[in-house]
């Protein structure tokens, strides 16, 4: 690998920079303020794709299936017998769970929608006022 | 024997899900019985790649699961129930402040991430970090187990990819010089710094260039808008922002770059510079974090945030080209030691290290 003087290098440019008087006096990154006009974490409209993509991902992990499958052998019959036993309270609790996972999807689209229906009719007032203040 | 993989997400196309998939394939070709299992999967994964964490199989004393740790989960205090040995594999955790002001949720993710890595010290048995500075922060937490470092696999094949004509067409006709950063848009990643060292470029040396700032604002939102407005008041025109893009169109950004800016504050091993070496772009960067281990002496290393000086570096680079080729030379060395058959054998023998030393026990 090629060694670069960068230090001399350094030493030039702050000699150009003191020669040609260019100095750091700008606008601050600190003296924008981060606007509050937001919800935090919010999901902007733009993003409708990433969004879209992690609701399927939400819904493809909805449902739980009451059991798991368990291997051959000693260890799995053992298992199957208690998965019997345990059955008759775990299967119904889970297709309780699995009803309301399918109503929050659900739930989470139709709030989706009705904002994009909002964001519609804001448009169109919107416009409609601007038409309005043009025909004053 | 069994070696399986595991983590809490895993995303289709980003550093520790192609990473994952990488160890995967090597670890098909093996003795070794394998598999991925994550909480959350990408839907572009195929299941028969990844499978849910509930189809974790019987585990033994002697089968290994190897833990990708990188941010705050329950997972990491669960891992503790598997009756195996755990090796970490730590891709670094960014510290919670810096979201502070833009994300509760990304906050309490690090701050949990970094609780997490802290319990999950006295389960390690073995640790492997993509840089040096990760196994900094790893001892730094309490880890008394052996760690060796290992960087992260990239798969060099995908850049091979066609990128997009219509960006190449767009930009690259031109006398204007483009300047590159890709990576999500992040306060951790500073990408103020890159637009304030923009600006003094534009003002001070070439009118003619364009920012390209590549890289998804999910989650960012309030930075994301914080920074266009910082571009708003500083009346710049040719700083782009590109959101969420396809990969052809991010391979097409770094066809088109000049150069290839980083002020990143905190990374543990920033795969965009070994991209930007892959496609000979020369790197200007921040020295913080594990940045200068990851040039490993290639690259134009800045230890100052001065938009002014940075400015004239960027200046010097694009003007100087003497130094741009030798720069854009060592970066090419450099790329030898991310070879994926280097780091896979690599991979390997720590691994028979790792079990020799346990059999031994």
């Amino acid at each position: 690998m090629q060694k670069i003087n960068v230090q001399k290098i350094m030493e030039e440019i702050r000699e150009e920079i003191k020669e040609k008087g260019y100095t750091e006096d700008m606008l601050s990154f600190h003296e924008i303020p981060v606007r509050t006009d937001q919800i935090l974490d919010a999901i902007p409209a733009e993003n409708k794709t990433i969004f879209t993509s992690t609701i399927n991902q939400v819904r493809n992990a909805s449902y739980i299936p009451w059991y798991r499958p368990v291997p051959n052998g000693i260890k799995g019959f053992i298992k199957k017998v208690i998965r019997k036993c345990v059955g008759f309270v775990v299967a119904p609790i889970t297709d309780d769970q699995n009803i309301y996972n399918s109503l929050n999807i659900t739930l989470v689209e139709q709030l989706c929608n009705r904002v994009e229906e909002q964001q519609e009719q804001i448009l169109k007032l919107e416009k409609c006022i601007a038409d309005l203040n043009k025909n004053k | 024997m069994k070696i399986i993989q595991v983590l809490p997400t895993i995303a289709y196309g980003d550093a520790v899900g192609n990473d994952t998939i990488a160890l995967y394939r090597l670890l098909q070709n093996t003795k070794y019985e394998t598999g991925i299992y994550a909480e959350n999967i990408d839907t572009r994964l195929s299941s028969e790649l990844v499978r849910h964490l509930s189809e974790i199989p019987d585990l033994e004393k002697e089968d290994i699961i190897l833990y990708h740790l990188s941010t705050g989960t329950k997972l990491n205090y669960e891992l503790e129930k598997y009756n195996c040995r755990k090796i970490i594999i730590y891709h670094n955790i960014t510290p919670p402040d810096f979201f502070e002001e833009y994300s509760n949720n990304a906050n309490f993710l690090c701050s949990d991430g970094l609780r997490g890595m802290k319990y999950l010290a006295q389960i390690a048995e073995y640790c492997l970090a993509d840089s040096g500075f990760n196994k900094t922060e790893l001892l730094k937490a309490g880890y008394q187990c052996k760690i060796d470092v290992l960087p992260i696999l990239i798969p060099f094949t995908d850049y091979q990819k066609t990128p997009n004509r219509n960006i190449i067409n767009k930009y690259s006709n031109d006398d204007y010089v483009n300047i590159l950063f890709t990576g999500r848009i992040a306060p951790n990643k500073k990408q103020e710094d890159l637009i304030s060292a923009f600006s003094q470029y534009t003002k001070h040396y070439n009118k003619k260039a364009r920012l390209f700032i590549v890289g998804s604002y999910n989650g960012m939102e309030k930075y994301y808008d914080r920074l266009r407005d910082y571009v708003e008041k500083l009346n710049l025109d040719n700083v782009y922002f590109t959101g969420h893009i396809k990969f052809d169109e991010i391979l097409a950004y770094y066809k088109i770059a000049d150069l290839f800016v980083c002020m990143s504050e905190h990374e543990g091993f920033c795969v965009p510079l070994v991209e930007a070496m892959y496609f000979e772009v020369p790197i200007l960067a921040y020295d913080s974090s594990a940045i200068a281990e990851t040039l490993g002496g290639s690259g134009f290393l800045t230890n100052t945030k001065n938009p002014v000086i940075n400015a004239a570096i960027i200046n010097r680079i694009m003007t100087d080209e003497t130094l741009k080729k030798i720069i854009v030379q060592n970066e090419k060395e450099r790329l030898m030691d991310f070879n994926n058959k280097i780091i896979e054998e690599k991979f390997l023998l720590y691994l028979e290290s790792f079990l020799g030393e346990k059999n031994e026990k």
